[in-house]
């Protein structure tokens, strides 16, 4: 890896990592949001020269790791269920050290519903940086965050 | 801090125990020896497979007529359904794959979209059927490989060709393959949005119905004004715990948008019948797409 590709590049990862694998944790489970994640920051690494032109990278990334996300969960359940309690695979877990009450309440929201309350009320992000990550408007956001909490 | 704080404060905690940071080296390692996108076409048995059943198995190609239709392919294995509401059955073919491939290209070159570079999905094509790729610009060529419906990772190599007659062409690049598809059937993916309030915003019931029914309904809602739109489902109807159908919406009359994709997800209500819960929209661009995923 050169120099400044790699210099570039790890500047992309500590700004972006961490919000993209968070809010495709939240919007998938654990392991099929940490490999959209890292399907789509290989998809950056691969295509690092456009990237570097891109003004808003992590919400960028977001809509790349969508069709990776569709693609893994294809035969899988989405998770926002109706009765609650049901684990479809890939999903928040409710087994032990999880909040079997949050885990299921969360999964009773949209997906853009769930990351926004993960993202701001979870991991305390900034209404413009959950928005960023979501590649939407903060009122957008706020909209998903009110609609979430209640 | 509220006992919900404290909650979540604790969820954000534990679901970074489980996704934990994903480092440089990670990222360069899987780039390197799987590259984005894993395709499920690169495969040589997928690709054995697919030329098998168009050559061998009883499995037709679409007419001489070259509206578009016949680069459709009818596989054999499962219905292809569409909305009711405009006339897109997939044709009943009949004709055998021709294998000659004519030197020189027909038609003129043009210089117009998809450029360069441009990501393209399959649109238009019927849940079960396939979009033939094509060894030159035209349905008299041979077809070197089949794309499903929701392909949405080829990319355009700049080379498009007006056939005469037969419309516009396209020079796509999947992996390391290429060939050539009709360009009424690949527009650019843009931007995904949650559209369900914008939809059906409070107050607005939401239909309820079969998943195909659905689909319409979604459908019709969605494309507002438009008079004459093709709607196609792409994807499903699946039922389940959550039903999921995919709907392309295309013929929008509007220069830089092609159509939408409407994934609609719906709880059941019992007996078959479902209600919309969500709707997810992607835009189809149709001469290029911004960093935030607009329609140029």
């Amino acid at each position: 890896m050169a120099s400044d590709d790699e210099d570039a590049f790890g500047a992309l990862l500590r700004d972006v990592e961490p919000r993209l694998r968070r809010s495709l944790v939240a919007a998938y489970g654990p392991e099929a949001g940490r490999e959209a994640a890292a399907d789509a920051l290989a998809w950056a690494w691969e295509h690092r020269g456009r990237m570097a032109t891109v003004s808003n990278q992590a919400g960028y990334l977001w809509r790349v790791a969508q069709t990776s996300a569709r693609r893994r969960r294809r035969g899988r359940r989405f998770e926002v269920t109706v009765d609650g309690m049901t684990e479809p695979a890939g999903d928040l877990p409710a087994s032990a050290g999880w909040d079997a009450d949050l885990v299921a309440a969360l999964r009773r929201l949209t997906m853009h519903q769930r990351v926004a309350v993960v993202l701001v009320d979870a991991y305390g992000y900034h209404l413009s940086e959950a928005a960023a990550a979501l590649d939407c408007s903060v009122s957008s956001l706020r909209n998903h965050l009110t609609r979430g909490r209640k | 801090m509220t006992d919900i704080d404290e909650k979540l404060r604790r969820l954000g905690d534990r679901l970074d125990e489980e996704a934990p940071p994903i480092s440089a080296a990670e990222v360069v390692n899987r780039a390197d020896h799987h590259p984005y996108p894993r395709q499920r076409w690169v495969a040589p048995a997928t690709v054995a497979a697919s030329i098998v059943l168009l050559v061998g198995v009883g499995l037709f190609i679409a007419s001489t007529r070259d509206d578009g239709r016949s680069d459709l392919v009818t596989k054999p294995a499962g219905p292809s359904t569409t909305a009711t509401t405009s006339s897109t059955t997939t044709t009943a073919p009949t004709t055998s794959v021709t294998s000659d491939v004519r030197g020189g290209l027909p038609g003129e070159r043009q210089e117009i979209y998809p450029y360069e570079g441009a990501r393209l999905a399959v649109v238009g094509v019927a849940s079960g059927d396939g979009l033939n790729v094509r060894a030159g610009p035209g349905s008299d060529y041979l077809v070197v490989f089949v794309l499903e419906p929701l392909f949405e990772d080829a990319r355009a190599t700049g080379h498009n060709r007006l056939i005469s007659g037969r419309g516009y062409w396209s020079e796509i690049r999947v992996g390391e393959r290429s060939g050539w598809v009709n360009t009424d059937f690949v527009l650019q993916p843009g931007q995904v949005d949650d559209v369900t309030s914008r939809l059906y915003p409070a107050g607005v019931e939401r239909p309820s119905g079969s998943l195909g029914q659905l689909a319409t309904a979604v459908a019709t809602r969605a494309r507002g004004d438009e008079i004459t739109p093709k709607v196609v489902i792409v994807d499903g109807p699946s039922d389940g715990e959550i039903g999921e159908v995919a709907v392309d919406i295309l013929g929008v009359d509007d220069d830089s948008v092609g159509g939408f994709r409407l994934r609609i997800f719906a709880a059941p209500t019992g007996q078959g019948t479902y209600t919309v819960r969500n709707v997810e929209q992607t835009l189809l661009c149709t001469r290029g797409v911004t960093d935030d995923g607009l329609c140029l």
